[in-house]
């Protein structure tokens, strides 16, 4: 796993202040406060023999994530490296494409759909579009071929057909 | 009984039925099969020996060719897991996560090669470690098996919680913070002891909870595409590095060798434990490891130690886990589970007396084929190892649509949910965020597979003994555990106490990232 | 496709552009492809298994219909006309004018569990003896049951191709409104035909050698011994400690109870001695020596297990036979409906299927069409009427 790490601003750059750890620790508080209160909502049913129940430990767990939440915001590292605004229009991008690779799967079939996704995610990645298409086209088709004969998994067939 | 099946032992009788040229070949085909079933994500071992069985037993071979081609699957599939780990930094299981720490790093550094062969390596002493473990102790242990109750597997999940501080990273608040992250999403869906429904706001598909594969893939595979999009537009991305070499040095061998040892050891003992061990045992040597041998910061960084510890420990938790399935007739984790099944089909019930000395052929041939599998495995590594290494040379543009369209499709294949391919973009997304803000992705991770072991069994205890928190110190085995957490957690201080440098320093390096 | 994968690679052969990218690697992946699809393309047809019956039995231990008890999951892909072979002159007629074109058995529940075994071998059966095409197995996992139903409910109710493995947990979870407020009588009943049975389990040094020891103890004094099993609170395994409760008399919430992840680990517990009893399947325990069943709950004694009596032997009402079954979209035609009752009615009397079932240590049951309808909803209904006064029901 390639983990970064706080980047702190190179030389030159202003230095950044910690609004990044700022931001995150007041997500995470609000996501702690919603978290226990609806942990304290679980009662036990009849059966809940044992002294500790249903909201217990999330009770617990949620607390100690506020009490987290309040230090970053307290004692915030200095702020990350944020991508550019191209850069960061073009992660969108990946995670727009994937989430309607997800909603089109099935209507579209598994051999379409992969294909579209690896000509966006490899434009975006700059490749040479004459061997990209090429081999977006000829990979889904394979891995579908492996899946349907070989696994017996059956993948989403769509307006392809399929094998 | 016992001490006569401990000198009673038939295993060159299981390696004579066991070796035949078929039989070799058999294993061959397993090996490569599996490896290529675990290289897909969300296909583990499980589900690749429950597709294959059927298709075994329609080609009617007899019994042993039957275990010797499974056992070959299985150690064809975790290897193969373990590949796109370190290859592509997807771990398609619980027990890979931890591999992906150091094997990803030293692939994107070029030794690829080393992660693998070691991987391999480590496997096979592992394996051979527990199948000698199993021969010699197998009956005597399944006694510890039993003695590890609710009480004593929480110890055990506070002693891995503990052992794993040291993935914590370099700010520890935010470590920690990623750790109850994950033990928050180990409490959705429904709770065992209650039966109500948490955290599941009528979303049929999170009452059984998180889907840890796809949180993993989607925490790690896929956030690490997006990483890379944005350090090529960057200018600054070397993705891979070419390799020099795909062996190991002897050197590099002898580094391990400690870890593999502990390592196995470690794997052997938690795999004894009934639900807990599999996915356990590699976060508690991969950290234990980390506490004693990481003395220069290198964990995390592409630490050769730091694959073969988990690797071994896996591996060797597979054969601890036949401890209770053969003895005492209980599977203790999926894998054993479906072996069950597979033994009971050829007239075996484990549990019925004492396998050991009532069905011995089948039972060494069991032991036997399995130790086939792991040296085949070995061998065939040298020309995978070439083969796979090769992949990382695909050039990004094409590598990072494969890695998302690998990782989609195998999910999606054995569950039939898009729904599962939108929530592993959006623990992309997640992962994205936290490796940009610096939180370790690992302990999330660790949190979410403990978590749920950790409330269940504090629970479970408090019902069985009607109450009384004084069973978690009743009995010597539970006091020592908690000497033991205690001492993980508190012996670097004292050691570099001893060793008279700076507390705090030690904290730094230890706080490498991860 | 070996032609598609040798033109690729001469395609693939300009410089690249990057020291990262040379072309070898390409053109290796290409060939690996092609192998790949020339191995599958020889390798299809092995792949046509019988589809075997020979899995291991196994239950859903939890509500979900945990994938974690057995194996068994290829569908087969069987050539049709050795099927024809086998078809029987008349089976036409007796068929009716509905036949399926792609018979699909949903398992709703991750591949190795019950509901999988369920679709697997009675779904190879359809195909053997000649009643269907290949059935093809879906696994759609999630929710107990529930993420599968909903989907079914929701887009392909009237679905008559599709049938649906369930068993008592599917009872429970239609019972404890876990199902997304779907109720039971929205699906159509087809026919359920075998079952394991609950049993009754210490461990073989216990004090309790008999039943009726037990139930004194118990009687005695609920609270002093704990029960334990494979499911959630309100589950399968608890609810044999519920309805036997009931029938006592006592109050089952007075019982300690002790939910573990699955069968195994309630064993474990079980000789570790954390618990004294554990409510279990016939299927889990069968030859386990390490165990003594003290009770099997089902009116006849077990083949597998002659020595131990039953709970009506003994004098108690309360049996708990896990039936292994089908059920169907709500929107079925009519004439699908009595295609799929027709056709599960000639597996239960097959040898072939009386084959597959022994081996799996599952008993002979014949509930099918009309009957199995209003079995299965009593049953919802009766656990409904258990699951209220506890809370058990979802809202």
């Amino acid at each position: 796993m390639r983990a970064p790490g706080p980047q702190v601003a190179a030389e030159g750059d202003a230095p950044r202040s910690g609004w990044s750890d700022r931001a995150l620790g007041i997500v995470c508080l609000v996501g702690a406060v919603a978290y226990t209160a609806t942990a304290r909502t679980y009662e036990t049913t009849s059966f809940g023999s044992g002294p500790v129940g249903p909201k217990t430990l999330p009770t617990g767990v949620g607390i100690v994530f506020g009490v987290l939440a309040l230090y970053l915001i307290a004692r915030p590292d200095p702020g990350p490296t944020w991508p550019t605004r191209s850069a960061g229009l073009q992660v969108i991008a990946v995670v727009v494409a994937s989430y309607f690779y997800g909603q089109l799967m099935e209507p579209l079939g598994f051999i379409v759909a992969s294909g579209v996704l690896a000509i966006v995610i490899g434009f975006l990645f700059r490749a040479p579009m004459s061997k990209l298409v090429p081999l977006s086209i000829l990979f889904p088709i394979v891995l579908a071929f492996i899946f349907n004969n070989w696994l017996a998994l059956k993948l989403p067939t769509g307006i392809w057909g399929g094998f | 009984m016992l001490a006569a099946t401990l000198l009673n032992f038939n295993l060159l009788d299981g390696f004579a039925a066991a070796i035949t040229p078929t039989n070799i070949g058999l294993a061959l085909v397993g090996c490569l099969l599996g490896t290529l079933i675990g290289v897909l994500p969300g296909i583990g071992p499980i589900t690749g020996v429950a597709i294959l069985f059927p298709i075994t037993l329609s080609l009617g071979l007899d019994d042993a060719a039957t275990l010797i081609l499974l056992a070959s699957v299985y150690y064809g599939s975790q290897y193969g897991g373990s590949t796109t780990s370190i290859l592509l930094n997807v771990p398609g299981e619980a027990s890979s996560v931890v591999t992906t720490l150091d094997g990803y790093q030293m692939a994107r550094q070029g030794r690829a090669g080393q992660a693998l062969a070691i991987a391999a390596i480590g496997s096979f002493i592992a394996g051979t470690g527990s199948v000698i473990g199993l021969m010699l102790f197998g009956p005597p242990l399944s006694a510890v098996t039993t003695e590890f109750q609710s009480p004593e597997k929480f110890m055990v999940v506070l002693l891995a919680f503990a052992t794993v501080s040291s993935l914590a990273g370099a700010n520890i608040a935010k470590g920690l913070l990623a750790v109850t992250f994950g033990v928050m999403l180990a409490t959705v869906g429904t709770d065992l002891q209650t039966g109500v429904n948490r955290f599941t706001f009528g979303q049929l598909k999170l009452q059984e909870g998180m889907d840890f594969v796809i949180i993993a893939i989607g925490l790690f595979a896929v956030s690490e595409v997006l990483t890379l999009l944005e350090d090529t537009l960057r200018g600054d991305a070397v993705v891979f590095q070419k390799a020099e070499r795909v062996w190991i040095t002897f050197k590099e061998f002898t580094e391990s060798l400690g870890a593999i040892i502990r390592g196995s050891l470690i794997g052997f003992f938690v795999g004894l434990l009934p639900g807990t061990g599999a996915s356990v045992a590699g976060f508690m040597s991969y950290g234990l490891e980390k506490r004693l041998s990481d003395t220069e910061g290198t964990f995390g960084h592409g630490d050769i130690r730091g694959v073969a510890s988990p690797e071994s420990a896996n591996n060797a938790a597979a054969g601890g886990s036949l401890v209770p399935l053969l003895t005492l007739g209980i599977p203790g984790s999926g894998t054993t589970a479906v072996m069950l099944g597979i033994l009971i089909s050829m007239g075996i019930r484990p549990g019925s007396g004492n396998v050991f000395a009532e069905t011995p052929e089948l039972i060494w041939t069991l032991i036997a084929s399995m130790y086939i599998g792991n040296l085949i495995l070995l061998l065939l590594n040298f020309p995978l190892v070439k083969l796979f290494v090769k992949i990382l040379e695909i050039p990004p543009w094409f590598l990072m649509p494969m890695i998302l369209i690998i990782s989609y499709i195998g999910v999606y294949s054995v569950n039939n949910s898009t729904l599962d391919i939108t929530i592993m973009t959006l623990f992309g997304v997640i992962g994205f965020l936290c490796r940009r803000l610096a939180i370790p992705l690992a302990p999330i991770l660790m949190g979410l597979i403990l978590g749920d072991d950790l409330e269940q069994n504090f629970r479970r205890s408090l019902v069985a003994s009607k109450g009384e928190y004084s069973t978690f110190v009743s009995g010597w085995l539970n006091v020592g555990l908690l000497v033991m957490v205690v001492l993980v957690l508190f012996l670097p201080q004292i050691l570099s106490k001893l060793r008279g440098s700076n507390v705090k320093d030690e904290f730094a390096d230890a706080g490498a990232e991860v | 496709m070996l032609v598609s994968g040798g033109t690729l690679t001469t395609k693939l052969g300009v410089q690249p552009r990057e020291t990262t990218m040379s072309t070898r690697p390409l053109r290796m992946l290409a060939i690996l492809l092609a192998l790949a699809l020339a191995i599958t393309a020889c390798s299809s047809s092995d792949d046509a298994a019988e589809s075997d019956p020979d899995a291991p039995s196994a239950d859903e231990t939890g509500d979900e219909g945990a994938a974690d008890s057995s194996a068994d999951a290829a569908a087969d892909d069987e050539p049709a006309d050795q099927a024809a072979e086998t078809t029987e002159d008349d089976a036409g007629d007796a068929m009716g004018p509905f036949t399926p074109e792609s018979p699909e058995c949903v398992a709703p529940a991750d591949a190795g569990g019950g509901w999988d075994f369920t679709c697997r071998s009675i779904g190879g059966l359809f195909e053997d003896l000649g009643l269907t095409k290949n059935v093809v197995v879906t696994n759609q996992p999630g929710g107990g049951g529930g993420v599968a139903f909903s989907d079914i409910a929701a887009n392909r109710s009237d679905n008559s191709e599709l049938v649906i493995a369930a068993s008592p947990a599917t009872a429970i979870r239609f019972a404890q409104n876990q199902y997304g407020g779907l109720e039971a009588d929205q699906f159509r009943w087809i026919g359920a035909i075998g079952a394991d049975f609950g049993v009754v389990a210490v461990p073989d040094d216990s004090e309790f050698e008999s039943f009726d020891q037990l139930i004194e103890a118990v009687k005695a004094d609920p609270t002093s011994i704990v029960f334990g099993g494979g499911s959630p609170v309100g589950g399968q395994d608890h609810f044999k400690v519920l309805l036997l409760s009931k029938e006592l008399g006592i109050d089952p919430a007075e019982i300690p109870w002790v939910a573990y992840d699955g069968g195994g680990e309630a064993q474990n517990a079980l000789l570790g001695g954390e618990i004294q009893v554990a409510t279990l399947d016939v299927s889990e325990t069968i030859g386990n020596e390490n165990l003594r069943i003290l009770t099997v709950m089902a009116e006849d004694r077990m083949a597998g297990m002659p020595d131990v009596p039953t709970t009506r032997e003994l004098g108690y009402e309360t049996i708990f036979p896990i039936w292994r079954g089908l059920l169907a979209p709500g929107g079925m035609s009519d004439e699908a409906y009595e295609f799929w009752v027709d056709a599960i009615g000639q597996i239960e009397a097959s040898p072939e299927w009386a084959a597959a079932r022994e081996e799996n240590g599952l008993e002979p049951l014949r509930l099918i069409g009309d009957d199995f309808q209003t079995f299965a909803l009593q049953a919802v209904a009766d656990f409904k009427d258990l699951s209220e006064p506890f809370g058990l029901i979802a809202e």
